[in-house]
């Protein structure tokens, strides 16, 4: 028992110096994290006038001069952060000034250096920098570090890097080629890196789409969706009928926003597709266009099974003019007749309602009268709709 | 009296019998140590796996913008859901700061448990909003819709008005109204920072299939400065429960929650604040109503679900996304908030956790997590006070050696008050919230506070909740929450 | 022997010297940079100190200085400089003058004919302004005097982040226009209430009001108060939306200031 009870006092007082060695670290970190915050007090004090300078001469003709005087290490790396955000708020000769400016002080060198180095802690930090410098001169350098790194968060720091500071779109492409490789499926967050990078972004897009690689379409399509040009239309066309669902979905949503006029074809086949958002999407990109010849194709919307997409029909109806309500009215008839119930003849009822409310403005009186015209005409005077003068 | 003394004391001169007690007190006593040791290895385990990713987190913090990333056209959009129950005072301020986050495409759906107040006429006078008729999907089941709100000046903001079914219930209504992928709850009065989202969809973006959960920061906000929605000035709290729980939740979500989900193994996303994939919720059965504890509920399923059906996947936590929540200040809303964390956590436990325990089919979950948390959560109340009565029943039969026991009890505060050190390590090298040397004196002062009391009425507590729930196991209880006030 | 005693403004003394020393600069070259001081020392052989200190820094520097002891201004001719290189030595300048306890007030750097004609009266305004600045503040002021463009010429920025506001307030305040800053919408709207700005200047994630609540109750009060819309918000649909709800222009951040005072003075024409 009593050799327990020795070896237990020990156990006790080592767990005690164990917890004073950590205290004194904890104390020893919070002292420094104290200091560094009065040494970016002093830095902002001294170096305000010079960031000021910076700011009021941007513009100018004339290169940006490096801080008169020495800067410590400190200064140095805060320097460099006040720079960074600089750099990352503005853009074109007023950022190239910037990286120029830079240049001359020579954070590029330095950062290249530690990115050579054999800390990977510093490898890191150095890629950062070098990224939000775009500095060309690293790009091989991070691809290689990119290729060994494994699958972490770290990995798209270095891959966000690239991406700024690539001109060739041939890096780009190498960079994208070992993220897939690395097993994760991330279109959204390689499109964002892509749009940070100074290439011809809807080009690059436009060859992944092309490419035939699931990975590749789907990086090129999110990367386009903003994109509705016309041409655009012609270059998802095919993908619209991929066995990928994601790639279906995400090529008919560009397609329908960018063709001035849909093909009745088309048309029909999307609004017969099995998943209802597909068909929710067609619904709604009709009747954004206004088109009275879609109203045909809408009326058949208002008989899908999804509710989603019945709404979205009548609303665009609705919205169509006068042969849009018309075609309405006759659709909500019909289905009171046949035993369906009065869904649509509610809705245009309630329609009514709404719009009676509104008709101080003129746009919505024109809409009330036209939609009471239609309404009438199919289901002859009701007392219950209130009457606008 | 006198012969009640005279009988035990004959039953303690019994010799056979009291041998029979002796060894059965001491095999107790090897099982109380080893039950120890264990506990104490797996928390060691598990900060040591927090603070192996502290550096990795640090950099991830550091080295992502952003400001570039609140502005990106490809952020996922996010539906936030905002349960209310009685809060027509502080709804409108609430409302207003989730409607100006630094996130690109979002939605705030509030919904109007049923409250008693003036919380619905607040809202729809404050943002003049009209009623619409949209299609619901019908995925969960929820109590009566008694009407949804909108208005197109503030064109991503709905208001559900429904009757009371709790917040569970207005959870799933507001997911049967959301439009997007994700959903993100938040509780009524909890203050969200600005970029809490953006760091969270940054954590999802890097991994949008398999994260089917991310779960935020929770900070307490008591004697801190908060203006306009945004909290100026962080400082320490100056009360002592709030500052107790302040070192509680800084040693739970710092030490504890970064190292379960590094091995994959989180078993809660906080209800204040987490984001969940929606398809995969709603696949689950959306949240379980009824009684409290449906965070964690929720994501037991989820594990359940996705070991079940092969999915990869992840639960993960943001400790850089921080969401600031009031801390009870008195003994009594302290110890009701406590004691339903205990019933709800014993409710899981029997409805959930039995099942998947031990199981190798649920990896990490089954074989840590949910042991961990039946073992030294849910049973901890019983173990310490059996322990207790093994005491007596020691001290009783003369089998003390207080010298062992408080030897024992050291190494036993010693080791744990590492763990300490270790959260507040990670706090300070990782965010540095606190900015004085003082508000540190005072953490570790009250994470010594802390085992002198507070974690055994805190067991007290749980203790209370138990017997709460088998008093309460057969009334079917709609458990309608006087106010969401924690 | 003449002995001719006149009374003279020492003002205008000093002016009249300063402007023969900066045409003389001008006249060899195309531009002339000027930089005026307080200072608390009359020892003019920290003169001569000066000039070796600015020339440490930069070999080519053609310098003249002079100091007039009654009002103790101290005055840096830069032949051949432009605005920009005037800043950059006026900042060497200060560290001089710092390092040596020399200085009493602010410094005004200027250039011409950047910042204006290289008249008399222009020079003795720069020479008002320092003496009145005395005591006040350290800092570097850049000496701009442009009338501003007919028609705007208050500006109201609204934009939580600081630096943002910093950098534009700053700007536009050297081009000559009065800047108000908000933090937040409402303290934009009640600023705009109160001084009447030609141009808003926005963000549209503002905290208690936000952006588009602005412009809607802007132009509901004054149908025809423009705002510019500031962001880094790049979806089309928030464009839309803006424009609707009746934004006069949109820019995305990260911007171009020149593009910005560009959009600010066509908005007249609009």
């Amino acid at each position: 028992m009593y050799s327990h009870m020795t070896s237990a006092v020990y156990i006790v007082y080592g767990l005690i110096a164990v917890n004073l060695v950590f205290a004194v670290v904890l104390y020893g970190i919070k002292f420094r994290n104290v200091k560094q915050q009065k040494a970016h007090e002093r830095f902002h004090k001294k170096f305000k006038d010079y960031l000021i300078y910076i700011q009021a001469n941007i513009d100018s003709e004339e290169r940006l001069r490096v801080p008169p005087g020495r800067m410590n290490r400190l200064e140095f790396n805060l320097l460099q952060e006040r720079l960074n955000d600089m750099i990352e708020s503005f853009a074109g000769e007023q950022r190239e000034k910037l990286i120029d400016l830079c240049g001359q002080i020579g954070f590029p060198t330095y950062h290249l250096q530690r990115l050579r180095g054999r800390s990977y802690r510093r490898k890191i930090d150095a890629a950062y920098h070098l990224g939000c410098m775009r500095v060309k001169e690293a790009v091989p350098a991070m691809l290689e570090l990119l290729r060994r790194h494994k699958a972490d968060s770290s990995l798209f720091v270095i891959a966000r890097a690239i991406a700024k500071c690539a001109q060739d779109p041939k890096d780009i492409k190498d960079m994208v080629h070992i993220l897939l490789s690395k097993g994760r499926s991330i279109p959204d967050l390689i499109a964002d890196m892509i749009e940070e990078s100074s290439i011809d972004q809807t080009a690059l897009f436009a060859q992944f789409i092309q490419s035939g690689q699931p990975e590749l379409i789907r990086i090129g399509l999110v990367g386009l969706k903003a994109y509705t040009a016309p041409e655009m239309a012609a270059a998802v066309y095919r993908l619209m009928d991929s066995s990928n669902k994601e790639i279906e979905r995400k090529s008919i949503e560009i397609y329908l926003n960018s063709t001035v006029f849909l093909p009745a074809n088309v048309v029909n086949r999307l609004l017969g597709h099995a998943d209802a958002e597909i068909r929710l999407l067609t619904v709604q990109a009709l009747s954004e266009h206004r088109n009275s010849a879609y109203a045909g194709a809408l009326r058949n919307g208002l008989k899908d099974p999804d509710p989603r997409v019945v709404h979205a029909s009548a609303n665009g109806l609705l919205r169509m003019g006068e042969k849009g309500m018309l075609l309405f009215c006759e659709a909500a008839k019909d289905s009171r007749d046949s035993g369906e119930g009065t869904v649509l003849q509610d809705m245009i009822e309630e329609e009514l309602h709404s719009l009676s409310a509104r008709t101080q403005n003129v746009n919505y009186l024109t809409q009330y009268n036209a939609l009471l015209y239609a309404y009438e005409r199919t289901f002859g005077k009701n007392k219950r709709i209130y009457r606008v003068v | 009296m006198g012969d009640i003394i005279r009988i035990i004391e004959y039953y303690l001169q019994d010799a056979s019998w009291l041998n029979g007690l002796r060894s059965f007190l001491f095999a107790y006593s090897t099982f109380a140590v080893c039950y120890v040791i264990a506990i104490t290895c797996l928390y060691y385990l598990i900060f040591g796996l927090s603070i192996r990713k502290t550096f990795a987190l640090k950099r991830g913090i550091r080295y992502n913008r952003m400001n570039k990333l609140s502005g990106s056209a490809h952020v996922p959009p996010v539906s936030i859901l905002v349960p209310a129950y009685n809060e027509e005072l502080t709804i409108i301020e609430n409302v207003r700061s989730l409607l100006s986050l630094h996130y690109p495409e979002y939605e705030v759906i509030v919904v109007n448990d049923g409250s008693k107040d003036g919380t619905f006429n607040t809202m729809i006078e404050e943002f003049r909003l009209e009623k619409i008729n949209p299609i619901l999907s019908s995925d969960l089941k929820t109590a009566k819709i008694r009407g949804i709100y909108y208005n197109p000046e503030y064109p991503s903001l709905y208001f559900i008005d429904k009757e009371n079914g709790g917040k569970a219930d207005s959870l799933n209504a507001g997911i049967n109204l959301s439009h997007y992928r994700l959903i993100s709850t938040i509780d009524a009065d909890s203050l969200l920072e600005k970029d809490a989202l953006t760091r969270i969809a940054r954590v999802y973006m890097e991994n949008p299939e398999e994260t089917v959960a991310v779960g935020g920061n929770v900070r307490i906000v008591n004697s801190c400065t908060v203006e306009d929605g945004i909290v100026k000035n962080v400082r320490f709290p100056k009360k002592l429960l709030p500052a107790l729980q302040n070192v509680e939740y800084l040693k739970a979500f710092l030490g504890g929650r970064i190292g379960w989900s590094a091995m994959n193994g989180l078993i809660i996303v906080s209800g204040a604040f987490g984001v969940f994939q929606k398809d995969k919720v709603i696949a689950v059965g959306g949240y379980r109503g009824g009684y409290p504890g449906e965070d964690m509920n929720i994501v037991i399923k989820l594990h359940r679900y996705c070991l079940e059906n092969k999915i990869p996947y992840r639960v993960a936590f943001c400790p850089d996304a921080v969401c600031w929540t009031q801390a009870p200040e008195t003994y009594r809303i302290l110890s009701s908030q406590r004691k339903r964390w205990g019933r709800g956590n014993l409710k899981n436990m029997i409805e959930e956790g039995i099942h998947m325990v031990f199981r190798p089919k649920y990896k990490v979950f089954g074989l840590l997590t949910l042991p961990y948390n039946i073992l030294f959560e849910t049973l901890n109340p019983y173990v310490r006070i059996s322990g207790l009565l093994a005491i007596i029943g020691y001290w009783l039969l003369n089998m003390t050696d207080w010298s062992t026991l408080a030897i024992f009890g050291l190494i036993n505060f010693l080791s744990c008050f590492v763990l300490s050190l270790g959260a507040l390590f990670i706090e300070e090298v990782t965010f540095s919230r606190y900015p004085t040397v003082g508000d540190l004196n005072k953490m570790l002062l009250y994470s010594l506070f802390m085992f002198l009391g507070y974690r055994q009425i805190g067991v007290w507590w749980r203790l209370m909740g138990h017997i709460d729930f088998f008093r309460n196991n057969n009334t079917w209880g709609t458990m309608v929450r006087t106010n969401f006030n924690k | 022997m003449k002995l001719t005693v006149l009374v003279r403004d020492p003002l205008q003394l000093m002016t009249r010297q300063l402007r023969q020393l900066a045409q003389e600069a001008y006249a060899t070259n195309q531009a002339c940079g000027v930089i005026l001081t307080t200072c608390t020392n009359t020892n003019p052989r920290f003169l001569v100190q000066l000039e070796s200190f600015l020339n440490k820094h930069e070999a080519e520097l053609e310098i003249e200085c002079y100091f007039d002891d009654h009002s103790r201004v101290l005055g840096v001719i830069l032949a051949g400089r432009k605005l920009a290189s005037t800043h950059y030595t006026a900042l060497v300048c200060k560290e001089f003058l710092e390092r040596y306890d020399l200085l009493d007030g602010q410094l005004i750097a200027a250039s011409f004919p950047e910042s204006g004609e290289l008249t008399e009266p222009v020079l003795s305004q720069l020479i008002r302004m320092v003496k009145e600045a005395k005591e006040k503040t350290r800092d570097i002021r850049l000496f701009v005097n442009q009338p501003s463009y007919g028609g705007v010429s208050t500006i109201l920025v609204a934009d939580t982040e600081e630096t943002s506001r910093e950098f534009i307030k700053l700007r536009f305040e050297m081009k000559g226009y009065e800047v108000h800053e908000a933090r937040d919408g409402s303290e934009a709207l009640a600023k705009f209430s109160q001084y009447a700005p030609d141009v808003v200047i926005t963000e549209l994630n503002l905290p208690v009001l936000d952006g588009y609540q602005l412009i809607h109750k802007i132009k509901e009060e004054h149908e025809d108060g423009k705002v510019i819309v500031l962001t880094d918000k790049h979806l089309t649909k928030d464009m839309n939306r803006a424009f609707e709800i009746g934004a006069s222009d949109y820019v995305t951040k990260p911007f171009s200031f020149s593009e910005l005072e560009w959009r600010i003075k066509r908005l007249q024409f609009v």
